[in-house]
């Protein structure tokens, strides 16, 4: 149990996690236009299209911040490594929300304080 | 007890996703993220005067003339997508292709060789993606093509059915994977050699299917007018060694969850001797067995002809002779 935390720690510090704010502040600008253009750039059209979450089947996002593919419904993000989408569920990180990371911290805490 | 979202889902993507760690309620027969390092290696090893790899892919691809379909959109899912991708030469229609590979170096070296084959103005995109979790819209493509790939997901009927979704009504499935009569030389000297050297046996070459399953695989995956062929390739090699070189080469080295993780040295020496001392021809080469299954099958749609209900004829056939009478005489 304790190892499986450290590992998740770990992970936590990861500089490709993204915050949820910065995701839905960016949805929520709703720039169609240039951000269509851009999607081009870093993957093809084609694939825009026709790509979903392989776990959820859900829509994607492409987050050109990150450089990655974000699922919304499982909170997942996929890296494009020199515009190929890496789409095995393995290469999935796990988005950090704050609520999620306030949550972890708070439990970590209640560890420490206990030990 | 409470536990946060993020560490439910963690826990989830842990669990189904370490294939080799702990077994899930699925059976888990290969190790899909060793088959992935295989097949990066194999990227590397990649002969393109590959014969029998290159004989299958146009076998494969030549199916599409059989049909008066034409097919803009294409998914070609991994196995030896860089030989289907040479043999496509305008067949089948094809506009928009989408190459997919479990393994990154393999996709790369697919988008790298793209510059040479620019000539014939197909829409190349590439990703990387498991088969058994297919990243595909559902009715968006028009042809999936898998090329020696399939046989080694876990769950093959889960891959097919994945497959039929993400086919647009009326489209085509084409696979090719490695049947049961395969390396079955290569079963008896390894069987012999371990039975030898250690006294006991070892799964080394994997469990493939049978003719006979693949035409239940298409029908149970949903698929309409199925159909299922065979072909047997016959190599011969140099030397027993050289046939696993060549195994290499494919990325079809063993990626059994069970395997025993090394092979002793005079073990591996006593398969390759047991091997020639068997089976060698006459003039000293090594034949090999490849037997491919071809699988064709197509997403329902009403154009497409069917059998009545049983019981739901409406003539006696002892009447069709007066039906037609007038027609055939």
């Amino acid at each position: 149990m304790f190892r499986k935390r450290r590992r998740l720690n770990k992970r936590n510090s990861k500089p490709t996690i993204i915050a949820s704010q910065s995701v839905s502040r960016k949805s929520g600008k709703r720039g169609a236009m240039v951000r269509g253009s851009r999607v081009v750039e870093i993957i093809s059209k084609t694939l825009s299209e026709m790509l979903v979450c392989p776990l959820s089947e859900q829509p994607l996002r492409v987050c050109e911040k990150s450089n990655s593919l974000i699922s919304h419904a499982i909170g997942v993000s996929f890296p494009i490594v020199d515009g190929i989408p890496c789409l095995v569920p393995r290469d999935g990180e796990i988005v950090e929300t704050d609520s999620d990371r306030t949550a972890a911290d708070a439990k970590t805490d209640h560890k420490t304080a206990q030990e | 007890m409470y536990r946060p979202n993020g560490n439910f889902l963690r826990r989830f993507l842990k669990r189904s996703f370490c294939s080799a760690e702990n077994i899930d309620s699925k059976v888990q027969i290969f190790d899909r993220h060793l088959k992935r390092k295989q097949r990066d290696r194999a990227a590397w090893l990649l002969n393109r005067k590959d014969s029998l790899v290159n004989t299958v892919a146009d076998n494969l691809v030549d199916r599409l003339e059989d049909v008066k379909k034409t097919f803009p959109s294409a998914l070609c899912l991994g196995g030896s997508m860089e030989a289907i991708r040479r043999s496509i030469r305008g067949r089948g229609g094809i506009e928009k292709l989408i190459m997919m590979d479990s393994s990154y170096d393999m996709v790369k070296l697919c988008k790298d060789a793209e510059k040479d084959l620019s000539s014939d103005n197909i829409e190349t995109s590439f990703m990387v993606a498991d088969e058994e979790y297919l990243p595909i819209k559902e009715s968006s493509v028009d042809l999936v093509i898998s090329c020696l790939g399939l046989h080694w997901t876990n769950d093959l009927p889960g891959a097919m059915i994945q497959s039929r979704l993400a086919l647009k009504p009326d489209g085509l499935f084409l696979a090719a994977i490695f049947g049961g009569e395969t390396l079955k030389l290569l079963r008896i000297a390894c069987t012999i050699a371990h039975m030898e050297r250690e006294g006991g046996v070892s799964p080394r070459v994997s469990p493939l299917a049978q003719v006979r399953d693949a035409g239940n695989l298409l029908t149970r995956a949903g698929f309409t007018l199925p159909g299922v062929d065979v072909d047997e390739y016959q190599v011969r090699y140099n030397s027993a060694l050289e046939l696993i070189e060549h195994l290499r080469a494919m990325g079809e080295s063993n990626a059994l969850v069970n395997r025993i993780k090394f092979l002793k040295r005079d073990t591996a020496l006593a398969t390759a001797a047991v091997y020639e001392s068997m089976f060698a021809a006459e003039d000293g080469s090594i034949p090999a067995t490849f037997q491919v299954i071809y699988m064709t099958g197509w997403r329902e749609h009403e154009s497409q002809q069917k059998a009545k209900r049983r019981g739901s004829a409406t003539v006696s056939f002892k009447d069709i002779q007066k039906e037609f009478g007038g027609q055939t005489t």
